[in-house]
């Protein structure tokens, strides 16, 4: 009898999973089964190097033929090029696996466009998984509001309400989970690794910084260190290993942009039809500027925030002091929307 | 025709050496090291490019398959995929003609 090693385990990211379980074989724990998406079953064994990949094979609502046969067709292909189909999860998340090749290719998607086709299944599949979520929350309101005008009670329409409220919470964390696996599988493994700083030269940390001046001392400190920025998300910074040349950084916004322009008599930077804020004018005027005080674009983020750096202290940016400026005033909106609720509610009573 | 004209040519150069290889009648492992071997190890196909693009060269009737024994295909260039192919050689001819005009043979 095989000596058999279960494990709990949860990952939502796929990238994550696969690298674990190529850690485990490398241990001598060979993936057997998968159940509810969190029990992993390992056989025991000599240790191996071995790579996985897993994919799925969703059908359209009316499928060809040829969909009907994708899966037939891949898994005889697969085989032939040396992937074995392992298991498969609950959620029809099938389990390749095969022995590592030096030099060779060790991923089932090696080019940006077959990426861009695995990626885009498993997207297509969270955001469908959504929109059937969205769908219930809306035949439940619609039941609940009947159900209220029947028996002549508020009740049932309070128990739509946070029904509703937890529900959209959660097909918002669906969608967000679908973006980001499609950002993490139209990148190969390597170019993961750099980005999530899990190779040797490369690292992430987390950091809020609310004022501009402590970003950019955290960052020029990291900089005598070796440590260049490449790329920021909103509390998240990932850093790649360079020389220690020490490097000056600068933020700016378009709330700086504009600052400057009105000092220099310069019409200001808006767009009235632009209700989500996404025109990047501002970006456009900000780097042009930079340039010419002589600083280098590093990375953006968002709408936000443009971050430049140079080899010398600069003065660049110097006026834009807050850093989340703008969702520290989102929630002031939100803040006062819910005090002129929550008084009118009390006047009325 | 025309439009398959229009979606294949210029081809990619993975498109271009399977369909050289189908010359001959090969399976999807033969195809991968067909490739390899002949631009000596500079073009490698791993399962999903070579899946996606066998896929798309059946359906648009590039390719046939000869015969399906457990699982294994067996492709084959069709009359069409040939056509495809000659137009596609003779384009390379022409730019490789225009590049050497302008650059010389070594490049120099």
């Amino acid at each position: 009898m095989e000596k058999t090693v279960r494990k709990t385990k949860f990952y939502m990211s796929l990238m994550k999973e696969k690298l674990w379980l190529e850690d485990m074989a490398q241990q001598g724990y060979f993936l057997k089964n998968m159940n509810l998406g969190c029990v992993y079953t390992f056989s025991e064994g000599e240790p191996r190097r071995l790579v996985y990949d897993i994919d799925r094979f969703d059908l359209p609502k009316s499928p060809t033929l040829n969909e009907i046969r994708e899966k037939e067709n891949f898994v005889s292909l697969a085989g032939e090029m040396g992937w074995q189909e392992v298991t498969h999860d609950e959620d029809l998340n099938y389990y390749f696996c095969k022995p590592y090749e030096e030099g060779g290719i060790n991923e089932i998607y090696d080019t940006p466009e077959a990426r861009k086709i695995h990626a885009l299944k498993y997207r297509d599949h969270y955001l469908k998984n959504a929109g059937e979520i969205s769908r219930s929350i809306i035949y439940f309101d619609v039941f609940m509001i009947l159900l209220a005008v029947l028996a002549r009670s508020t009740t049932p329409l309070a128990v739509g309400f946070v029904w509703s409220g937890i529900m959209s919470l959660f097909v918002y964390f669906i969608e967000r989970v679908a973006r980001m696996y499609e950002n993490d599988l139209r990148m190969g493994c390597e170019e993961w690794l750099r980005a999530c700083g899990r190779e040797k030269d490369t690292k992430k940390e987390y950091h809020l910084f609310l004022t501009t001046a402590g970003l950019t001392k955290y960052l020029h400190r990291q900089s005598r260190d070796g440590w260049h920025i490449i790329r920021t998300g909103a509390v998240s910074y990932s850093f790649e290993k360079g020389d220690g040349k020490e490097l000056y950084y600068a933020v700016d916004s378009k709330a700086a942009v504009n600052k400057r322009r009105r000092k220099r008599c310069q019409r200001k930077i808006s767009d009235g039809k632009d209700i989500n804020q996404q025109n990047h004018d501002w970006q456009v005027a900000s780097v042009h500027e930079a340039e010419q005080a002589g600083l280098e674009f590093v990375c953006a983020y968002a709408c936000n925030q443009i971050l430049y750096r140079s080899s010398a202290r600069t003065d660049f940016g110097k006026r834009n002091r807050f850093l989340y400026s703008w969702m520290i005033c989102w929630c002031i909106f939100i803040l006062a929307c819910a005090c002129l609720g929550f008084l009118t509610g009390y006047m009325t009573a | 025709m025309e439009q398959i004209i229009k979606k294949y040519i210029p081809m990619t150069e993975t498109t271009y050496y399977t369909l050289l290889a189908l010359k001959e009648e090969r399976h999807g492992y033969a195809i991968m090291q067909f490739v390899s071997e002949l631009t000596e190890n500079r073009i490698r196909m791993g399962t999903g490019t070579l899946y996606t693009m066998l896929g798309r060269l059946v359906e648009d009737g590039l390719i046939e398959i000869v015969s399906n024994e457990n699982g294994k295909k067996i492709y084959r260039l069709t009359p069409l995929g040939g056509d495809i192919l000659k137009k596609e050689i003779a384009r390379l001819g022409k730019q490789l003609k225009n590049g050497e005009d302008i650059y010389g043979k070594d490049g120099a």
